[in-house]
Parts: structure tokens; C-alpha cells; sequence
């Protein structure tokens, strides 16, 4: 009997034993180095009223050109472009519930046929500088330039209402140059965030008029508010939330224009996000938009005709974008977006736009200005357009992000691509490469411009 | 942008929040009596302060055991007493590529902010998974109320300092259906309810994770794990160290859990 009971103990512990085993066995894939790491206790230095974050960048641009354009360009642009850049956002706490921002940029740029020094070799731009204070709990009052951004989309914010001039002239065109160095508002700014829903109220006034569009960089002290603030404006905003879509309500009104605009989101099943964004207004077609502030600013001569779309005076045009974003598990992120501008070209004033530039090249730099308006407002050129985005962290190998972004026409499927990759080679290095194309013929929306591709080489050193 | 390592960040503040705050720590049931519910919900307990709070989490991810990449952040938690679930709001301080953006969670919205930029994106519950925050999710999971508990018997087994501890092992099954994991194995302490091993699954069936619970210390009022090392299990080279410290009970207005709010927050 005795021995039957052994047997079974021995029976019962060599089954358990291993389980139990497997179980610390874990234990062993956890290297030393990992257990014994001391405990870290110390608050690192950014944990203060007074923040500071300053970082030294360095872009280089080289560019290669159509050698036929549909329409020729009235300037030509440089082959190889570098800028460096000083980046520096500061928060003091001035007195209690009121702090002094600052955000500001400091770059040098070198190009061909760009003389150093010069009037575009240096410029200084102060994007944010503000007060803020809660005046009580969940309402701010704020005052100074700021950069108050809306919208859900990623490719073409229409309820972004402050977007226009705020993107800078500059010699260097590197994308993200461009996404983080935009421009605030000279406002009264008054927010008010409730439990679950927020109001607020921005006034812009008027402080100088506009300045014309300049292909070649301002003054390096300008702080151009030609740009940012040309008139008065205001603009309300309202949200609530509802069944989770998370609205957005707008009202805008500058000059003889007022806008209304609404922004929703909502989640539709784990992997994916829709994004809806809407703004109307009265208002005339872009190019009797970019020929009225052409001749205003004295871009234009005075007797110019409206091309390629025909002055119409003003009409109902409507913006919109629509969006999914999904989110795979292999981390990859892609976002797939229809753009509607309705004050753009659509096919027929496309064509207009070919045949008028290519049959008479005094017309060619006008057409090329009512272009660079559209870029210069951040609104599409085109009636339609397609945006694609993805975003791929950790991708190949670990710290290396890799990216790609696609505007594509509906009308002859042309694209404008740009491939990216970051590396980060410490918590305070990143190495970025961004590479861009345009594919498509000479008469289409993205194959008529003179740039077929550029590579940008970019270091950032955070300090 | 670096969206990835907010997100999983964000749900490990969740899991912080699972928990049943009626209960008590203090009295220690008979092992025998304890329900496995109970078990798992003062196990919880264990890890979330029952007031709003705030506390820092330094992350290090180790490859092979050489440290690849830190983490900084401090985060802000506060229970929906309706839900039984967390709000929290994320705010990046290191690296410092990434200072100053912010993930907000509140129930099934995300936002990311970039302060760089000034945009505030919606990202998918399927975004708390990239990158880091796969490991993160691993220590967020809202146990008590997302899981249903079994008990599969005591067991005695090393903890992360290699101290055995006698453990309740509990299986835990999905009690919803926007569970992240389909199956967790759980090791909690008799006695103490101090949580000390966890396993979690996919759909498949496959080990994603293995997390250790250790350097207990008092911590708001009771003994919380300082410090949880995350194997992933599927590449076993990458462990991953959640160091939380810097615990502080504060009041956290229902605004901060807004979209329009994240521009306005500072770090005090």
C-alpha cells in the first residue's frame, strides 16, 4: 500500500513539475541586465512650469526640372537648397494661471543663384507669442499671435479657417518644414471647455494690408502680418458631443465673406476611423479670387482678365473632405481621403488652363499665379483630388518610420508622391529622408509642374 | 509622428483603473472563501489609486538586452463612475523628439496631439496596440470589468526577483466584446491580492505577453508595483521595463478629457 502511495506521489510530481517549471522558466528570458537596472527616481528637467524645448535642424533639397512644361514657368526655380534652422518653444509661468508662450524659428538658407548674405538667406519667424490664462476653471483668455488650428482630415482641412497665408515662403520645401512652421493669428482668443462640450470666440483684427505673394523670402524681420492678419475676422465655434461623432460647429466671417463649417469623426470599428469635414460660403471661383488679390496687392496689372475660370461673381461653393483612417495590426496606419472644392477647376477649366498657357505665354504667369494662390490659401487647385497617407512605425527595423503621401487626380490620375523615412538614432538624433515625384504627362494636374522629383537629407539634434 | 508609443501607453493608464473602488484592501479573507472575481478585482485594486491621480512612467524597451529606447510620460487617470472605466490623458516628456504630445482617452475617443503641428488626429482603439503600446496594453487591461474569472487552483512560483510567492493562478475570459486580449492567465498573491504574473493571448490562441508584477512600495495610501517587465513573447529578445512612480492624488476637471482641451495642458 505504501509503495502504491509513493508510486502515485512520484506519479503526481513528475506531471506537476514541469508545469511549474515551464511556469519560471519565463523568468530566464528577462536578461540580467534588465533585473538588476536600478530604479529610476529622478523627475527629468523638462517637469517644470517653465518649459523649453530647442532642437538645431539641417535640411539640404536637391531638385531635377521637366525639361518641357505645357506652360512655361515665369521663374525658374533652384536645383539644390539647404536651410538650417534653430526651433525654439518656450512656456513661462508668469504669475499663477497665467503663462507667456513663445515658438519661434531661426533659419539660414543657402541656394543656387541665391546670393549670402541676402534678404532671403535669413528669416526669422515668431509663430506663437501669447498670454494665457484661465480666468476660471475651463475658460482661457488669450491674447497674441497664435496658431489656433481645426479640421479632422489630414490631406485638405476646409473648417480649418485660419490656414490661409499662414504656410512661409521659404527655400527649402521639406515636408516637415512646412507641417510644423506655420504662422499663428494675431487674436483675442476666448475658450470656454465644459464637461462635455467647449465654445469659443476668436477676433483677428486688421493689421496691415496684405502683402502680395512673393516667390523670393521676405525681409527676415518681417513678421508678416500682411499675411496673417489683413482683416478683421471672426470666428465661433461650438462643440458637443454626440453619439461619440464629436462635432464641430463653425461660423466665420471676414471682409464681405462668412463661412460655415462643421467637423465629425467617429470611430467605426476598431481598426477604423471616418472623418468628415464641410465649410460653405458665398464667395467667387478661385481664379476671380486669386486675379481680385493679385490686382489688390499689386501683383496683377490692373486690366487683367480672369482665366482660366470665367468671373462669375459670387456663388454658393461648398468644401469638403471624407476620410477613413485604418490601423492594421502590424502597425501600419493608412488614411484614404476624398477632397471636393467646388470653388476649383474642374476638367473643362483644366484644359482652359492648358490651352491658354500654351498658346500665349504672356498669359502663362498668370495662370501660374491663380496656382500658387491655391497653394498660397492651403485650398486644392482642383475641384477633386484624392489623398492617400501611410505611416509605418518601426517598420524594417526597429526606430526606422517609414511614410508615403499621394495627392492623386481624378482627371487623368496623375500623382504628386512623397516617400519618407526617419530614423532615430537616439533619443535626441533623427536622420530623415523624404523623396518626392510627380508622375504624369506634361498636361496633367501633377505632371504640368517643373519639379519631377526632389530628395531631401534632414538631421535634427534635440536639445 | 511618433502616435505609436502613445497609444499603448495609453492603455496601461486604463488598466490602472479596473478596478471596483467599494471594495477594501485591507482585510485579507480566507483563501479558501475568496471568490475568483474578488480575487481579480482587489488585484486591481492593488494597482489604481480609487481617487484621480497622476503619476510618471519611465518606459525602457530592452533589445537583447541592450536598451533600445526610454519613455517618459506622465499621465492623468480619472474613473468614470458610471462606466467603471478610466479616462486618461498621456503627455509625452520623453524623448524629446516627442515632448509635449498627448493622448486622450475617454471610453472609445482617442485623440493624438502634436503640438508641432497644432493637430489633433482621431486614432482608432486598434492604434493602442502600435509600437510600444503593445506593451503598454498588456498592463492596461481593465481586468475586473472586461474579464470573467476562474480559478484554477494555488500555485507557488518565482516572482520577477525569483522570491516564490503562493498565488492564486486565475483564467480570465472575455466578459465583452471589445476585449483586446481573448485570454488572460493571471497569478495573484494570497494574502496580499498583489498581482505577480500575467500571460495574455490572442484570438489564436498564441502568447503575445508575458508580464511580471515587482518592486512593490507604498504608493498612494497602499503597496503598488513600481516597476512591471513585459516579455514579448512572440520575440523574446524584446523585453520591456514600465517604471511608475511620482504617484499623486489630483483633481482632474471633466474638461481635461476634451479634444479642444489638449493645447491648454500644462505640466505643474
Amino acid at each position: 500500500m505504501m509503495g502504491r502511495a509513493i508510486f502515485l506521489f512520484m506519479a503526481l510530481l513528475f506531471t506537476a513539475a514541469p508545469l511549474l517549471a515551464d511556469e519560471n522558466s519565463d523568468l530566464g528570458l528577462i536578461p540580467d541586465v534588465v533585473r538588476n537596472q536600478p530604479e529610476r527616481q529622478e523627475a527629468p528637467r523638462m517637469l517644470s512650469k517653465n518649459f523649453f524645448r530647442l532642437y538645431i535642424e539641417d535640411a539640404l533639397t536637391v531638385s531635377s526640372f521637366r525639361e518641357t512644361l505645357s506652360v512655361p514657368v515665369p521663374i525658374d526655380s533652384p536645383r539644390w537648397q539647404n536651410r538650417t534652422s534653430v526651433d525654439l518653444t518656450r512656456r513661462w509661468e508668469v504669475a499663477q494661471s497665467l503663462s507667456f508662450i513663445l515658438s519661434s524659428r531661426l533659419s539660414a538658407f543657402e541656394a543656387e543663384n541665391l546670393p549670402f548674405p541676402s534678404q532671403g538667406s535669413a528669416q526669422m519667424n515668431f509663430r506663437e507669442v501669447y498670454l494665457s490664462e484661465e480666468t476660471f476653471p475651463g475658460t482661457f483668455l488669450e491674447a497674441g499671435r497664435i496658431n489656433i488650428r481645426n479640421g479632422v482630415a489630414l490631406g485638405f482641412n476646409p473648417t480649418d479657417y485660419f490656414k490661409s497665408r499662414s504656410g512661409l515662403t521659404q527655400a527649402s520645401q521639406d515636408p516637415s518644414s512646412l507641417r510644423e512652421n506655420r504662422l499663428g493669428t494675431v487674436m483675442f482668443h476666448l475658450h470656454k471647455i465644459w464637461d462635455s462640450g467647449a465654445a469659443s470666440i476668436i477676433y483677428a483684427p486688421r493689421l496691415q494690408a496684405a502683402q502680395p505673394i512673393t516667390a523670393s523670402g521676405p525681409a527676415s524681420l518681417d513678421p508678416l502680418f500682411g499675411q496673417t492678419n489683413d482683416s478683421d475676422r471672426i470666428l465661433l465655434t461650438l462643440s458637443y458631443d454626440i453619439a461619440s461623432f464629436s462635432p464641430q460647429m463653425l461660423f466665420y466671417h471676414e471682409s464681405a465673406i462668412t463661412r460655415v463649417g462643421l467637423n465629425v469623426s467617429k470611430v467605426i470599428c476598431p481598426s477604423l476611423v471616418g472623418l468628415f469635414e464641410w465649410s460653405a460660403a458665398k464667395e467667387p471661383d478661385l481664379s476671380e479670387r486669386a486675379v481680385t488679390f493679385g490686382k489688390m496687392t499689386g501683383s496683377l496689372p490692373a486690366m487683367t482678365p480672369v482665366i482660366p475660370q470665367q468671373a462669375a461673381g459670387a456663388s454658393l461653393q461648398q468644401d469638403s473632405a471624407f476620410g477613413l483612417s485604418w490601423s492594421g495590426p502590424s502597425k501600419l496606419t493608412v488614411n484614404l481621403e476624398y477632397h471636393f472644392h467646388q470653388s476649383g477647376l474642374n476638367h473643362e477649366e483644366l484644359n482652359r488652363w492648358f490651352s491658354l498657357g500654351a498658346a500665349n505665354p504672356f498669359l502663362a504667369s498668370e495662370l501660374w499665379y491663380v496656382r500658387q494662390y491655391a497653394f498660397d490659401q492651403q485650398e486644392p487647385w482642383m475641384q477633386q483630388e484624392l489623398f492617400v497617407r501611410a505611416d509605418w512605425p518601426d517598420s524594417l527595423v526597429k526606430n526606422l518610420e517609414l511614410g508615403a503621401i499621394a495627392f492623386i487626380s481624378p482627371y487623368d490620375e496623375s500623382t504628386t508622391t512623397q516617400m519618407s523615412g526617419a530614423y532615430f538614432l537616439s533619443s535626441r538624433s533623427t536622420i530623415a529622408s523624404y523623396i518626392s515625384f510627380s508622375s504624369g504627362g506634361i498636361e496633367t494636374v501633377n505632371g504640368s509642374v517643373p519639379q519631377v522629383s526632389s530628395a531631401v537629407l534632414q538631421l535634427t539634434r534635440y536639445f | 509622428m511618433k502616435m505609436k508609443e502613445c497609444l499603448m501607453v495609453v492603455f496601461f493608464l486604463v488598466f490602472l483603473l479596473g478596478f471596483n473602488s467599494n471594495l477594501s484592501i485591507a482585510a485579507s479573507p480566507d483563501p479558501e472563501k475568496v471568490s475568483a472575481q474578488e480575487i481579480i478585482t482587489r488585484s486591481d485594486q492593488v494597482r489604481n489609486p480609487a481617487k484621480p491621480f497622476r503619476m510618471m512612467s519611465q518606459l525602457i524597451e530592452y533589445d537583447g538586452g541592450v536598451a533600445r529606447n526610454e519613455l517618459t510620460l506622465i499621465i492623468f487617470s480619472k474613473e468614470d463612475k458610471e462606466l467603471g472605466q478610466y479616462k486618461t490623458l498621456v503627455r509625452y516628456i520623453e524623448p524629446l523628439r516627442d515632448f509635449g504630445k498627448l493622448v486622450l482617452m475617454n471610453g472609445s475617443q482617442m485623440w493624438f496631439f502634436d503640438p508641432s503641428s497644432k493637430a489633433s488626429v482621431r486614432i482608432s482603439p486598434q492604434q493602442r496596440l502600435i509600437g510600444q503600446a503593445s506593451e503598454g496594453d498588456v498592463v492596461t487591461v481593465n481586468l475586473a470589468t472586461d474579464y470573467k474569472a476562474e480559478l484554477l487552483g494555488t500555485e507557488t512560483l518565482d516572482d520577477a526577483d525569483r522570491k516564490p510567492k503562493i498565488c492564486w493562478h486565475l483564467d480570465l475570459a472575455p466578459a465583452r466584446d471589445d476585449t483586446i486580449y481573448s485570454r488572460v492567465e493571471y497569478w495573484v498573491e494570497q494574502g496580499t491580492f498583489y498581482p505577480v504574473k500575467g500571460k495574455f493571448y490572442a484570438d489564436s490562441g498564441r502568447l503575445l505577453k508575458i508580464a511580471y508584477y515587482h518592486r512593490y512600495k507604498e504608493q498612494l495610501d497602499t503597496k503598488r508595483p513600481g516597476e512591471v517587465i513585459i516579455i514579448d513573447a512572440v520575440n523574446t529578445r524584446q523585453v520591456t521595463t514600465m517604471n511608475f512612480s511620482d504617484y499623486r492624488y489630483q483633481e482632474i476637471p471633466e474638461a481635461w478629457f476634451q479634444r479642444e482641451f489638449l493645447p491648454h495642458l500644462k505640466i505643474e
